[in-house]
């Protein structure tokens, strides 16, 4: 193997644990270019497909701020994926290229389940042409002033990070303890190749200071405890975390604290979004109070990551806004087209939130 | 009932424990949840015959 395809399998060593994605796969997707397109929606189509390995572009692809993001990147002449308006997902392959349409009329929060689409046709040429699925709520801009605590900055929490800011959050508070590794870079969007070592506080101190300079952005270097919760007294908590240990703590110390947050958490092409408050099942009468957290590393892709860091955008968005909440599980499987809502009840014996 | 995890297909023409069905599957207790018609079964509970079943990961990455 030469030393590209070397470095391309590290970059993209975390997907390539997902059931059906190989290094032959792998390979095969990098020879895909895009060129020019535009557009929010296919913008953000296009970054999600080339964050999970279709890594050519050409001289015109819009979103150059891409490069230092992403150094699989290679330039190349022609474009080998066009993406067309059209009523339904449609991908037509014309000689070397492939012709990909859809509604561009659908919401941005759509994006992922489109790159899902277009990346399980890669796998085997199957994929569901409709757009039937309801989401939870929509990504609107932040019409009220609130303090949200953003746990974890990974996956989940760089997108999260970056959407809220994005949309005019002005008061965030993000506990992040952890150091960037080569095998996040594909999905956590808030780092490049140049902060591989560091720690993730440092760099965000340095790039959110940078890019949203009105927004109050406090970081603690520090894994998550109940007395984050004290002295920081956020409207809303944020679990973006990757092990059940820390989501257990955040729901005990949230419903003690009366503090209501909204969970997400991620696996292959699936995962759910929960919103809990004190009247509600907590998180522990939906997953378990055994659940005991292993160090293999799990498979993800970038696109499911987005997707579950943009439901909870979208979720602690109505919340700021209108103090309105989703009371049931929202599940989701990007592979087989799945999308389902699931009522949790209180369990009796729960010492949390019973 | 009908059951589906993944890409995975089974039907039971019985009712039948959490335990037993996850057993029946094949997969890991620790490592999935199960629906039945849109509610989360807990352990202990039986499945009625004619449920529609979803089997989830468990899933905690972040």
């Amino acid at each position: 193997m030469d030393m590209e395809s070397e470095f391309l399998l590290n970059w993209y060593e975390r997907q390539l644990l997902v059931k059906g994605i190989d290094d032959r796969l792998q390979l095969k997707l990098s020879e895909e270019t895009f060129g020019r397109i535009s557009g929010e929606l296919e913008e953000l189509v296009a970054e999600l497909l080339i964050r999970s390995g279709l890594s050519g572009i050409t001289k015109e692809f819009p979103r150059q701020e891409i490069l230092p993001f992403y150094s699989p990147l290679i330039y190349r002449q022609e474009e080998t994926v066009i993406f067309e308006d059209g009523p339904l997902l449609e991908i037509v392959v014309d000689k070397e290229k492939k012709r990909i349409s859809f509604p561009h009329s659908l919401p941005v929060t759509y994006a992922p389940i489109i790159a899902g689409r277009i990346f399980s046709w890669f796998m085997d040429g199957k994929y569901e042409k409709a757009f039937n699925m309801k989401l939870p709520a929509g990504l609107d801009r932040i019409g009220r002033p609130g303090k949200v605590m953003v746990v974890g900055a990974g996956g989940l929490g760089a997108p999260l990070i970056k959407l809220l800011l994005d949309r005019g959050l002005k008061d965030i508070t993000i506990v992040e303890p952890g150091e960037i590794k080569l095998n996040n870079l594909h999905r956590q969007i808030l780092y490049d190749y140049g902060d591989v070592g560091y720690p993730k506080a440092t760099i965000l101190e340095r790039k959110l200071s940078r890019m949203y300079p009105s927004a109050r952005v406090k970081i603690y270097k520090e894994h998550f405890a109940e007395g984050l919760l004290r002295s920081e007294k956020p409207d809303l908590v944020v679990s973006c975390v990757d092990n059940y240990g820390t989501r257990y703590e955040i729901n005990d110390s949230s419903y003690r604290s009366g503090i209501p947050y909204v969970d997400s958490a991620v696996e292959g092409f699936s995962g759910y979004v929960i919103f809990r408050r004190r009247d509600l099942a907590c998180y522990r009468c939906f997953m378990g109070d055994d659940r005991k957290d292993t160090t293999a590393p799990k498979g993800i892709l970038p696109f499911t990551s987005y997707f579950g860091a943009m439901l909870q955008a979208a979720v602690t968005i109505d919340f700021l806004n209108r103090r309105r909440s989703i009371e049931k599980v929202f599940w989701f499987d990007l592979r087989n087209d799945m999308y389902e809502e699931i009522d949790v009840g209180k369990r009796e014996s729960c010492e949390v939130c019973n | 009932m009908e059951v589906v995890y993944g890409q995975k297909r089974w039907s039971f023409d019985r009712a039948m424990p959490l335990e037993k069905l996850v057993e029946e599957t094949g997969l890991r207790r620790e490592a999935v949840l199960v629906m039945a018609d849109g509610r989360l079964i807990r352990e202990g509970e039986t499945i009625p015959v004619g449920s529609k079943v979803l089997i989830i990961s468990a899933a905690n990455g972040g």
